[in-house]
């Protein structure tokens, strides 16, 4: 072979390995003519929400075809098909640009009326529950608390990310939350079929867990009330179900022993989430071995707080086995009576929460549903996620998800006290980041 | 993964042991000069794989891609005329984009891009018929990808965190007829039918402050079957370049009709 046949030789490997493989997208990117940013991890979740390697693009009127196909020619794309009678092109770009790239060059030529990715569209998991609309701790668009004059507005994005979540799981039948409170409402048009029992009543000493007070239908129903069920509102944990465990009589309060029991009755009796929005300025030890015993069983024990603005109530306070949670409101900031101390794990929105009231203890004419306020709801959300997490991953360990839930929530008070703080701990929680996988990126 | 290892030592071993058997020395009867054709050859394959827990729902959600851009050196063997063994060499870059880990504490989609790794494989060629300009051969073809592992940081969570991705292998298996025209003077354009598969296994460890999992998932492609279209061009005795495209179909999830695959490869072959 002479040398000038070699070269030609090698020089149409290199033309069609240019051709056939114009390059890839580890590589560095070719990008003619542009000066883009480097895409950043924000981007690249941008990314999924479209159909990779492809663009629409649709030309102005009277654009020749000629001039159509040049203008795809230069950033080397190459039509897939045409949108049928809205004269627009969907287009592959070349491996080794990005859409966004694509979508930038195409936008300032001065053929193209407009380009744009091909972006998913997914049906929305937004509950029917005509109430949902005032659950800003589930999804805050910025919109009014309560649909009344001087209702105070949220600021958008200031919530848990529930729908984002229930993308990834509802939740499933077997995880059971135990209410440990002061009963639920076992006929509640939101509750009634969510309950797996008619539990356990520690104050009468019957199997009758009804509740005198409100406060446990109340909490329940965040946590896990019936979903998209065109009624009331929407639970944290769509598909979970409730063990209504009463330890409290209609004043509100309960002795230790009855709560100790109760934590130890519903951790035996199924119960793979525990929420107990009460608590004692004074420990317990009887609480705390109720509490790690639940621990032990492996069953996630979450507890609110305090409503003091002093220290962290007890069973909150055991640290090792229960998640403590703080409040914030609908601006995720901290609410000024939420307590603290270094025991507090997260925080959770707590001011003006919707949630079920008893239906006799509804005034006649109105809907069974009122806003709340306390750590206790606040608790009521985390004790939900918690439960979507056991569900999604029955093979983690208590430990495990109460490090999930510590981990993935927003360090929203992060402009004063970065990093974990007695104020909301390691942040609001975000149901997103804990249950939906997060982009790994260079 | 011992399974694939023992299938390549196995290859290698038929390759070694036939070349001994039939060399020069055994051979000559059949084969005038030492039949050695290296060549080199750049691919690039789009595969779709599934890492489907229940293979019977065949759900997107379980899918992503498996993009592979690689160059091989070829130093195959003519045994004796008609058949042909050869072993590969080479590296490659891989993007295991999309890949999901669920059964660690915090869930992530590796869109990290590419993980480069090493390549070795076995070719065999087998002549079968020749009517007029037409002729079939055989052909069968292992590769197998050793990816290096990517620590990579998790950033978007109060916590820091990192996870170390390493793509343990990849493994391609094509096996087919190849129907080859030859009546050109340099060209002969050939199609090729071949069961083409790709297995693989990628494992990630994560660790989030006291929070640790790991998790391998296993993928293989959905396409199964490929159709290759291309050419071979032969300037002189002593160089060939081959050129070829091919297009995997394969069944989407239930009532989602028909995906693509698709690859392209150039061959450079010399013969001395």
């Amino acid at each position: 072979m002479n040398f000038t046949r070699t070269k030609f030789v090698f020089g149409s490997i290199l033309v069609l390995a240019l051709v056939l493989f114009p390059g890839f997208k580890d590589t560095a990117r070719f990008a003619p003519g542009l000066n883009l940013v480097q895409s950043d991890s924000s981007n690249l979740r941008q990314e999924s929400r479209y159909v990779p390697g492809q663009v629409i693009v649709k030309f102005r009127p009277g654009i020749s075809s000629f001039k159509k196909v040049s203008a795809l020619n230069i950033y080397s794309s190459r039509i897939l098909s045409k949108v049928a009678k809205l004269g627009a092109f969907l287009i592959q770009v070349p491996a080794q640009t990005t859409v966004e790239e694509i979508v930038y060059a195409l936008n300032r030529s001065p053929y193209v009326e407009y380009a744009e990715p091909n972006r998913l569209l997914a049906i929305h998991v937004t509950p029917n529950d005509p109430f949902f609309q005032y659950q800003y701790a589930l999804y805050n668009k910025g919109q009014q608390v309560w649909d009344i004059p001087g209702s105070p507005q949220g600021r958008a994005s200031s919530d848990i990310k529930a729908p984002a979540a229930w993308e990834e799981t509802k939740g499933i039948e077997t995880i059971i939350i135990a209410i440990v409170d002061t009963g639920v409402d076992l006929l509640h048009p939101d509750l009634k079929n969510k309950i797996v029992s008619g539990g356990r009543d520690f104050i009468n000493n019957d199997f009758d867990a009804a509740d005198d007070n409100g406060h446990g239908t109340g909490v329940a129903g965040i946590a896990a009330a019936e979903t998209n069920n065109n009624e009331g509102i929407a639970g944290v944990a769509w598909n979970c179900k409730i063990l209504p465990v009463k330890v409290a009589g209609p004043d509100g309060t309960g002795p230790a022993d009855k709560v100790a029991e109760g934590i130890r009755w519903a951790a035996d009796n199924g119960a793979g989430v525990i929420n107990l929005s009460m608590g004692s300025a004074e420990p317990s030890l009887l609480i705390r071995d109720a509490v790690k015993y639940a621990y032990d069983k492996n069953v996630v024990v979450v507890a609110s707080v305090g409503n003091s603005n002093g220290p962290v109530n007890f069973p909150a306070a055991y640290d090792e086995y229960v998640l403590a949670v703080a409040a914030t409101d609908f601006n995720d900031n901290r609410t000024s009576w939420s307590s603290f101390g270094p025991q507090v794990d997260v925080a959770a929105p707590g001011e003006k929460v919707l949630a079920p009231l008893p239906t006799g203890l509804t005034p006649e004419g109105f809907f069974p549903y009122l806003p709340g306020t306390g750590t206790s709801f606040s608790a009521a959300h985390v004790a939900g996620l918690a439960a979507l997490i056991k569900g999604l991953k029955p093979w983690l360990q208590v430990a495990d998800i109460m490090n999930i839930i510590r981990y993935s929530a927003d360090d929203v008070n992060a402009f004063q006290f970065k990093g974990k703080d007695d104020y909301v701990g390691y942040g609001r929680i975000n149901m997103e980041k804990a249950l939906v996988p997060i982009e790994i990126t260079r | 993964m011992n399974r694939f290892r023992r299938l390549f030592l196995l290859l290698l071993g038929v390759g070694a042991a036939s070349i001994l058997i039939v060399s020069p020395a055994s051979s000559q009867e059949t084969v005038s000069k030492i039949p050695f054709t290296p060549g080199l050859s750049f691919e690039y394959f789009s595969r779709t794989v599934s890492w489907d827990p229940d293979p019977t729902t065949n759900e997107d959600r379980y899918s992503s891609r498996l993009p592979s851009l690689f160059g091989l050196l070829h130093l195959d063997y003519q045994i004796r005329k008609g058949s042909l063994v050869g072993v590969l060499f080479g590296y490659s870059l891989t993007d295991f984009e999309g890949l999901v880990f669920r059964q660690i504490p915090i869930s992530v989609r590796y869109r990290a891009g590419c993980i480069g790794g090493f390549l070795v494989g076995a070719d065999l060629g087998q002549d079968l018929i020749r009517s007029g300009y037409f002729e079939m051969k055989a052909i069968a073809q292992f590769v197998i990808y050793f990816g290096s592992t990517k620590n990579l940081e998790i950033t978007n969570l109060n916590t820091g965190g990192t996870l170390d991705a390493k793509p343990d292998y990849w493994l391609r298996a094509q096996i087919g007829p190849v129907l080859s025209y030859k009546g050109f003077e340099y060209f002969s354009p050939f199609l090729r039918v071949t069961y083409d598969k790709v297995w693989g296994k990628f494992s990630v460890i994560e660790t989030i402050g006291d929070l640790k999992g790991s998790e391998e998932k296993k993928i293989s492609s959905k396409s199964i079957i490929g159709f290759t279209l291309g050419t071979k061009y032969e300037s002189s005795p002593n160089f060939s370049l081959k050129a070829e495209g091919t297009l995997l179909p394969f069944k989407k999830g239930t009532n989602r009709g028909w995906g693509f695959d698709y690859g392209g490869a150039l061959h450079a072959i010399f013969s001395f």
